[in-house]
């Protein structure tokens, strides 16, 4: 029982907290796009 | 190490499908060093007389370098690149099951867990960050498939590598297939590509929801968006994890694990039949899911999934007395869980970008290694004879 009340909390987390946070910071970083320095091989 | 992307871009490898098929590819062949295992146990033990829970110790230094040390090897792939990284933990790969087919001792074996441990994890996170940034429009679909080799992969070698290691024995079946699998990830891996960074930082085509933006691991550890997630993906890994270890221990309260069932024009004990699914339902919800999250949000498609999962959960524990619906409920357990591979690498890469993708997927991936080890309350739970939602 455990596991499905993890897996109930997981996802009424993702609607109510992880949703409106993960909004809330790609609106308030989508805009700046950082020089990567990375390699592509 | 830094280097142009236009030569890269020019091959004819670097493109999306091919190194999604090249990723594919790679997943399936370092599946059978976690999925594969368990068929080496008894052999092992057989021979040298050790106890299954020694030999395990193998298997769980295996999973958590496999695990654990994915960031490190990311860092080393959004630095230099992914080629070297897949090329050489395919060839920790094959070292490990080589050093399995003459391994004498404990020690010995354990060594090769280790050195089998971080191959798998340098090609795992590899490919996974690999997936999610040359699809930065279809993450979830792209994540998916890739875990879904490694979820599936094992599935066709299985049978094989159980029949040579009863015709020839575990030893050369270690040599045999650990030579054969490393040099595949060799030869295939050393087509594996980044893309272009222009792909990366100002994609044509992005996800709902998802950010142009580009953080690096610190900047990302330092979000509570990140932490939010980790604490999710742990409770939904657990969850799983939970829920697998218990399913012998519930079929065989419900007496119904021998019952015979028949479904799909297939007969099988009840439990047989449903740990056969596990890893067909398990391989493919991560493709599927993955693709529904493509559609409709990443948060709508976990909330479907994870819901599902609950729901499944309770009840298989209520009606899963019934020998059919207990091979239908697990198939549901099983198929709304496997997801998570695909559903939280591309929210991580769409939330902070493709440009360290691999080292922050590899961060979220480090879940898996801390549920690994919630999952032992479980047996003091079960042994209670508490995992019943009434009792």
């Amino acid at each position: 029982m455990t596991a499905a009340i993890l897996n109930i909390l997981a996802a009424l987390m993702a609607i109510v907290v992880l949703k409106p946070m993960r909004s809330s910071y790609t609106s308030r970083t989508g805009a700046i796009a950082a020089t990567p320095n990375l390699a592509t091989r | 190490m830094v280097t142009d992307s236009t030569s890269q871009t020019r091959s004819f490898f670097a493109q999306p499908w091919t190194q999604l098929i090249v990723g594919i590819i790679c997943m399936v062949m370092i599946a059978n060093l976690q999925y594969g295992w368990t068929l080496f146990v008894g052999p092992i033990g057989d021979k040298y007389h050790w106890s299954k829970a020694a030999i395990q110790v193998t298997f769980t230094i295996f999973v958590l370098l496999e695990t654990w040390l994915v960031p490190a090897e990311g860092y080393l792939v959004d630095r230099f690149g992914p080629k070297w990284i897949v090329v050489i933990g395919g060839a920790l790969c094959g070292v490990a099951w080589t050093i399995n087919s003459f391994a004498e001792s404990l020690a010995m074996f354990y060594f090769a867990g280790a050195i089998g441990g971080v191959g798998a994890g340098a090609v795992y996170g590899t490919c996974i960050g690999n997936a999610v940034r040359w699809f930065p429009g279809r993450r979830g679909l792209a994540a998916g498939l890739t875990a879904a080799g490694f979820g599936m992969g094992s599935a066709a070698t299985i049978i094989p590598i159980a029949h040579m290691i009863k015709s020839a024995g575990y030893e050369q079946t270690f040599l045999t297939f650990g030579l054969f699998q490393g040099i595949v990830v060799v030869v295939v891996g050393s087509l594996i590509a980044a893309p272009a960074v222009n792909l990366m930082v100002a994609p044509p085509k992005v996800a709902r929801g998802a950010s142009r933006y580009q953080a690096g691991p610190l900047e990302m550890l330092k979000t509570p968006v990140f932490w939010v997630m980790y604490i999710m993906f742990i409770m939904m890994a657990a969850g799983g994890l939970m829920a697998t270890a218990q399913l012998a221990p519930i079929a065989k309260d419900f007496k119904i694990a021998d019952t015979p069932v028949s479904l799909i024009g297939l007969t099988m004990p009840a439990l047989t039949f449903a740990l056969s699914i596990d890893r067909i339902l398990n391989g493919l919800t991560r493709p599927f899911f993955g693709w529904v999250s493509d559609q409709i949000g990443r948060e709508q498609t976990m909330f479907i999934a994870f819901l599902l999962e609950g729901l499944g959960i309770i009840a298989l524990a209520n009606l899963g007395t019934d020998p059919v619906m207990f091979v239908l409920l697990s198939g549901l357990v099983f198929f709304a869980w496997g997801e998570i591979y695909s559903l939280f690498p591309s929210t991580v890469t769409d939330t902070f970008g493709a440009t360290y993708a691999t080292t922050n997927t590899g961060l979220m991936y480090t879940a898996k290694g801390t549920a690994s080890l919630l999952v032992p309350l479980t047996s003091v739970i079960a042994a209670k004879g508490n995992w019943h939602p009434y009792s």
